[in-house]
């Protein structure tokens, strides 16, 4: 009872209860400081965990399209390395000039070679050109053969061959050449 | 202390007394302040502090990830564009190599022809772009007789190269001192059959 008395003494009450209040204080603080952190941090790492599955499965999404993609263009181009080499519609002088000399290499006397409008709503891009010219009938042979050997993106859409008369075996040429060109400039 | 004959009597002032009491335990709740302070305040602030301030790694990573995205997310439209022209080509290509051999099908025509037939006109149409089209032959020619003309077109026939051989009209004709007969043939070939028959002449 003495003890007791001596410990809740009324002068020492206050003591009590600013000591008690200064360690609780000290203590609650602690331990809300430190909870409080450990589940703000815990929300952040479940927010940064779900951020990156959904990032990864984005990436992981992307680098499989995009190695889909890349092995299809790397099997396109390998295919077409030993492939005809398309040429593009900006060659169009070089390559009429091309023909020409082909024709005038197997004596075809030319009188016009001309770039008819291009052919855009077919399912591919052709240049048409109408050539008309004159030669034997076995110079323009010699040309549909080097036209075979060396212009394979040229096809001959319409030939027409009229003999000039019976004795002689010349002949009027009229072609119109289709031109298969590079769709990537077909526009342009 | 019962056998104790003399009782004690404190004989320090009550005030004094009870100042040494509040001195004692201001000290020991000091102690205990202190006390609490090490062994709870500073290992929670320390725990609070290092949760508050710890770095998973995961924000690195995700940079990292949204990087990479972004990277790929850009290369795709160029891959998809170059992927889009290279078939474009490959089309074509195709395209190119289903080519009518017009030679060869002139070659056909000049040796069934031999000596006798002369052509004074030759109109062919080829299989348009796709090579699917039909692809029509017309033959003007001269022969000495009938027999040799028809013999011509028989002969055309017997090769099986084309689909359809038609004598469409014969003529009697003078040329210079000459008197022949004028004829004309539409000859009609699928492009299937002509890119069979350049298949067999590549193998």
């Amino acid at each position: 009872m003495m003890a007791t008395k001596q410990l809740f003494g009324k002068h020492l009450l206050k003591i009590h209860l600013v000591g008690g209040l200064v360690c609780l204080t000290i203590g609650g603080s602690a331990v809300y400081f430190a909870g409080n952190s450990i589940s703000k941090r815990r929300g952040l790492f479940l927010s940064a965990r779900h951020e990156l599955a959904s990032t990864k499965s984005l990436l992981n999404e992307s680098i499989k399209q995009r190695s889909s993609l890349a092995s299809r263009v790397q099997l396109y181009e390998n295919d077409a390395q030993n492939q005809l080499e398309l040429v593009s519609i900006k060659m169009l002088n070089a390559r009429t000039a091309e023909i020409v000399e082909l024709a005038e290499a197997v004596n075809i006397e030319i009188d016009s070679l001309q770039p008819r409008d291009r052919i855009l709503d077919q399912r591919v891009p052709v240049q048409p050109l109408d050539f008309i010219g004159s030669a034997n009938a076995d110079e323009v042979f010699a040309f549909l053969e080097q036209m075979n050997e060396n212009m394979s993106d040229i096809h001959i859409q319409t030939i027409d061959l009229q003999s000039d008369s019976i004795d002689s075996s010349r002949v009027q040429i009229h072609m119109q050449l289709y031109w298969f060109i590079d769709p990537a400039d077909a526009d342009s | 202390m019962k056998n104790n004959p003399f009782p004690f009597v404190n004989l320090v002032p009550r005030e004094q007394v009870l100042q040494r009491q509040q001195s004692q335990w201001v000290t020991r709740w000091f102690i205990l302040v202190l006390f609490t302070t090490f062994i709870v305040g500073l290992p929670g602030l320390y725990i609070g502090g290092s949760a508050a301030l710890a770095d998973s790694g995961m924000s690195t990573q995700i940079k990292d990830a949204n990087i990479a995205h972004a990277k790929h997310e850009l290369e795709i439209p160029l891959l998809r564009s170059r992927l889009e022209l290279l078939a474009a080509e490959q089309e074509v290509l195709d395209l190119v190599e289903n080519r009518i051999e017009w030679r060869d099908v002139f070659s056909l025509l000049v040796d069934s022809a031999g000596n006798d037939v002369r052509f004074r006109g030759l109109s062919a149409t080829g299989g348009g772009i796709e090579g699917k089209d039909e692809i029509e032959i017309h033959l003007d020619g001269l022969a000495p007789s009938q027999t040799i003309a028809r013999a011509f077109v028989v002969d055309l026939e017997a090769t099986r190269v084309f689909d359809s051989v038609e004598l469409i009209e014969t003529l009697r004709e003078q040329v210079n001192d000459l008197e022949l007969i004028r004829f004309r043939v539409m000859i009609k070939v699928s492009s299937k059959t002509v890119a069979q028959e350049g298949d067999s002449d590549g193998n």
